[in-house]
Order: C-alpha cells, then structure tokens, then sequence
C-alpha cells in the first residue's frame, strides 16, 4: 500500500490500544477475530530475532486456525499455566506506520508487557512489527510479528500469555 | 540411602509394591551440593552438537555441568573444548554465544591473547614476565579433562579417569543411533535457541521429560487443539495403554511406541493438519529411511515415538520432531534449561517449514504444552514447602505389572535407582 493512502498514527493508535485492551481484558477469541482470514501470530527465537519462521525455530509459528486455537486455549480452566489467570498490562509506544506491499501497510511499535501472577511479575518489553490491512471501514491484522526485547527467557520461564 | 545426608532418600520396596521419594532431596542445598561431585562431576554432560560447529573457526561458549566452556573447531579442524577463563585473572574471554574466529581469543581485562587451540601466544606489554613464564602450560586456557563425540552428539566429563563415551551410553548408543539416522546426509541443530528456566529442581524436569502418564491431563488442552484440526485424534487411547519402557542401562531409559501417537511426524506420519499436498513427500521420506536403513530399523525411526531420557540431564524426545533438552540446577529449586531442534541436513525447505510449525504446537516456552509442564513443576516445588510433613513422593505406578506400559513410571524408577547408586558411592568415599 502506497504513502498517500496510509491510515494516521493516531488511526493506528486506536487500533492498538483496542487490540491492547482486549488482550489486558482476557477477551482472547475478540483479540483472534482482529486477524484476517490469512493471519499470522509469529514470536522469533530470543537469538535470532531477525530470523524468519519457514527455516529457523521459533518460539510461536501460529496460522489463522493455530492462532484462534491459541486463544481458546488460554481461556480455559486446563490451561494450567494461566489458571488462575496473570494479571496482564500493556504499554504501546513509539507507534510508526509504513507503507507495505500488496494490499497491507506496515505498523511498527514498542509494547512493554507486564503479567503478575501467583507472587511472581514478569516482564516482557517487545517491538512489534504488523502487517495490516483494511476490510471495509476496519482495521485487520494480516501479521503480527512480536520480537521479544530480552537476550532470552531465564527470568520470565514461559511466554503463556499474549503479546 | 542415608549415608552422611541424614535421612532416608528412597524406598525400594519391590515385595510391597511401593516406591518413594523423599521430597528432601529436591529442596536441600547439602543434597544439591553432593550431586555436584557425585553426578555433575562423573557422568557424560550433553555439551553440543557437532553441527554448531561444521566450519574451521566456528565456536560456541556455554556454560556446561555450570562451567562456561568453549567449543571450537580450530582453524586446521581441529576440535578442542576449554574452560572460558582466562589464566591471568579469569575472566570470560568469550562473551558471544556463537561465532566464527578468524584469529585469536582476547581477553578483554587485561588483553592476553589465546590462539583458537586455547594456547597463551601474547601478553601486552613486553619484558614484563620471566621468558620460560608458560612453558608448562599452565597459562593457557585449560582443556577440559574429557570430551567425546558419539553421532554427533558431544559430551565433555569431568572426570579424567571415567568410563568412555559409548561405556556410559550403553543402551542409549541405539537411541542415537536412530535419531542420527533420520537424514541420508546426517543430522544439524537447526537455527534459533530455546534458553528458559522451570523454577524448580532440576530432577523434576528428567521424570516429567517421559512421562506419558501425565498427558491427558497436564496437556489436555493440546489434545483439544489435535482435536480441532482433523480427525487424527478420534482413535486414540489417551490413557496410554500400550507401548512401553526399556532400560538401557546407567540410569538411561526411554519410553517408546510404533505409530499410535496422534500428532503428526513430518517424516513418515502425515496427519490431515499438514494439507493434501505434503502426503507424497512425507510418504517419500519415509520410503527414502526404509529403503536405505531395512525396514525394521528404518520403521522404527520414522514411526517410533521416543522419550529418551540420558542420565542425568539430557533429553531426546522424538515425538512431533526431535527435541534436544539440556538443563542444570543453579539453586536446589532452579534450574536453567536449553533446548534445540535437530534435523535432517538438506531437508527440503517444505519440510523443514512443516518441523519447524509441528515443533512448537506442543514444544517449547510458548508452545501449547511446555509451559503447563514449567507450570506444574513450579507447583510440584513450591508443596516441598510442606515436605517436613507430607515428605514422600510415590514412583509406584506399574511397579507390581508384569509388562509395563508406556504410562507406567519406570523410567522413573530407573533414575532414581542409578541416582541414588551414585550419591551413596560418593558419601561411602567420603567417611
């Protein structure tokens, strides 16, 4: 998508602060519904985070099925490592939008995650790179790419809540 | 045993039926401080595998049995392992995790130079030390007493005087074998670390590694996940009643199966999850392994699920893909863990997407069973609180069963036996 038909900043920052909110709200399957029919939820390995999925191991390589699956799974009660559930907050800054290709536009932001839970806090800080697209008068995600912004994940054991 | 520890670690009550552990030896520093010398001191530890370092140059620095060390393969191909200590004041003389040397290993306090062989070759600032200074050696970067290679899995000891590599693995040499087999070209580690931790002791992580009997539960929602995607779930006996455990000597075992598991393999067993066109390649993968290896070995390595546990910290699983899984206890209740993927060399770039997609459905930190089982461990440590008065764990399950199954908790058994074999050798030397 071209520089002259790009949503505003301020556009995309409603979009991410929703998408935020629905996550912070454990509202999993409204966040998977923000996805498009070919969405993609991707984490790279804490190593390589410029690494692509196809040949290097990543932590999270979801489809669209894989994705909303994800998000079902979360709210469950045998979802052990989220019951009783974290308390989880989002921080999302340094919002940038960039032309893409074909039909999405590229968002890139900072996001600082905090999740708090049986008396542990963990904290993820990450940069996370969208590919978006427009449906009609909305805001789809093509692909969210969520690059963890820590060297790996000693202090924080598990990534089992969403980015 | 209860040797200098003070108190009973196991009951083996084989006529009773029932055997125990004593929740002590998961919270106890004097536990944890004995295992180093009488475990992490004498057994074969996982250091790599020989794929991290194919070219002349390439290094790894990793901490091993809580050692930092350095891999390297020289620059003439010449492998050596070393301790990561500088001999002035000892600091790391490598920070990166992985690289390629051109040339020479800086330290960087005080700038003495190690070729790629570890030797001292300068010290900056001449005519400042005595001109026979390290003609015995002592100032290069010490190699470690032992380290082997068996299919591409290498091991150091830090034993001078242990058994050999294939001594120890005994049975386990089969394992490896088969997984070694996979790929007609050899088998790599594949791009991209899994480096977490399970907040727990590091023993707890060996039992849940083979542990069929907690899957339906602990892993329910995985299951779920199988069930949403196709119909490979619908003929599938979640409680775990066929295959079964073997001993394969040395405080190693694996718990096996042929072909019943319902995820898919992306080298023999297509699941309708993986789409219609990956049938013909994953059948040819599988046909290729047969016909090279015969069919009984070659069925086997493609069809054969395997969690294989090698004593103390190295696990195998061949399950949805081959899992590598190291780990060592920092503090009696925690543990640092690492985790690869191994694959086939010149696997084709479809394949080797579908591995790396199967891998984390259920494996890894994010993955949709990994982190219930970090979950579970956790919990596991944190009711060791109470073990003054609930001290025993039961490791009985099967233990009266003539044939055991794959869900029965031999495998468990069979670690604790040798770890406790072990323990009580080093506190007999001791008194």
């Amino acid at each position: 998508m071209s520089e002259t038909n790009l949503p505003s900043r301020q556009q995309i920052e409603e979009f991410l602060f929703h998408e935020a909110e629905l996550i912070d709200d454990w509202q999993l399957n409204e966040w998977a519904a923000l996805f498009d029919e070919r969405g993609e939820y991707q984490v790279p390995p804490t190593d390589l985070p410029k690494s692509e999925p196809e040949t290097s191991l990543y932590l999270i390589f979801d489809d669209r099925h894989r994705l909303a699956e994800r998000a079902k799974r979360q709210l469950k009660k045998t979802d052990h490592s989220e019951f009783p559930r974290s308390i989880v907050t989002h921080i999302i800054s340094n919002v940038r939008v960039k032309p893409g290709a074909e039909d999405y536009f590229v968002v890139i932001c900072n996001a600082v995650v905090h999740r708090s839970r049986m008396q542990r806090h963990d904290i993820f800080p990450a940069r996370c790179e969208y590919r978006i697209v427009r449906d009609e008068d909305r805001f789809k995600i093509r692909r969210k790419r969520v690059i963890l912004g820590v060297e790996t994940l000693r202090n924080q054991g598990k990534l089992s809540i969403i980015i | 045993m209860d040797g200098n520890l003070g108190f009973e670690t196991i009951q083996d009550d084989r006529e009773g039926g029932r055997f125990r552990v004593h929740r002590g030896v998961f919270t106890r520093d004097d536990v944890l401080e004995t295992e180093r010398r009488a475990i992490f001191d004498r057994c074969w530890l996982y250091l790599a595998h020989i794929s991290e370092v194919r070219n002349p140059g390439d290094f790894i620095s990793r901490r091993v049995g809580g050692r930092p060390v350095i891999f390297i393969r020289d620059r003439s191909g010449k492998l050596h392992v070393y301790f990561n200590s500088c001999a002035h004041r000892g600091a790391l003389v490598c920070r990166e995790p992985s690289g390629r040397k051109r040339r020479n290993f800086q330290c960087p306090y005080h700038g003495w130079v190690f070729s790629d062989e570890g030797k001292l070759i300068d010290t900056p600032g001449p005519g400042a030390y005595a001109e026979n200074f390290n003609s015995d050696g002592s100032l290069d970067l010490q190699p470690v007493p032992r380290f082997a290679e068996y299919r591409g899995f290498v091991f150091v000891n830090f034993d001078a005087d242990a058994v050999s590599l294939e001594e120890y693995l005994a049975g386990a040499c089969e394992i490896l074998d088969l997984v070694a087999s996979q790929g007609a070209q050899g088998m790599e580690i594949q791009d991209g670390m899994q480096e977490y931790s399970v907040r727990a002791n590091w023993k707890l992580l060996q039992e849940n590694s083979a542990d069929a009997y907690h899957a339906g539960i602990t892993h329910s929602t995985y299951f779920d996940y199988l069930g949403s995607r196709d119909k490979s779930l619908d003929n599938f006996d979640n409680t775990l009643t066929f295959g079964g455990v073997r001993d394969l000597g040395n405080g190693h075992a694996v718990s096996e199966s042929q072909g019943v598991m319902p995820w898919g393999r992306p080298y023999a067993r297509w699941v309708p999850g993986f789409g219609e066109d990956a049938k013909a390649e994953i059948d040819a993968i599988a046909r290729e392994v047969i016909e090279r290896e015969g069919r009984e070995k070659g069925e086997k390595i493609v069809r054969g699920d395997r969690n294989t546990l090698i004593f103390p910290n190295l696990v195998i699983n061949d399950i949805m893909a081959v899992t590598v899984r190291t780990f060592y206890p920092y503090k009696p209740d925690y543990m640092e863990v690492n985790a690869w993927s191994l694959a086939p060399i010149g696997e084709s770039p479809t394949s080797r997407e579908r591995r790396s997609r199967n891998f984390v459905e259920f494996l890894g930190p994010a993955g949709f069973s990994t982190p219930d089982d970090v979950e579970m461990l956790a919990l596991c440590q944190q009711g060791y609180a109470a073990a003054d008065f609930a001290p025993w764990n039961d490791i009985s399950r099967g233990v009266t069963k003539a044939v055991v199954e794959k869900s029965d908790e031999l495998q468990m058994r069979i670690f604790w036996r040798h770890w406790d074999k072990m323990l009580k050798s080093e506190l007999d030397e001791r008194v």
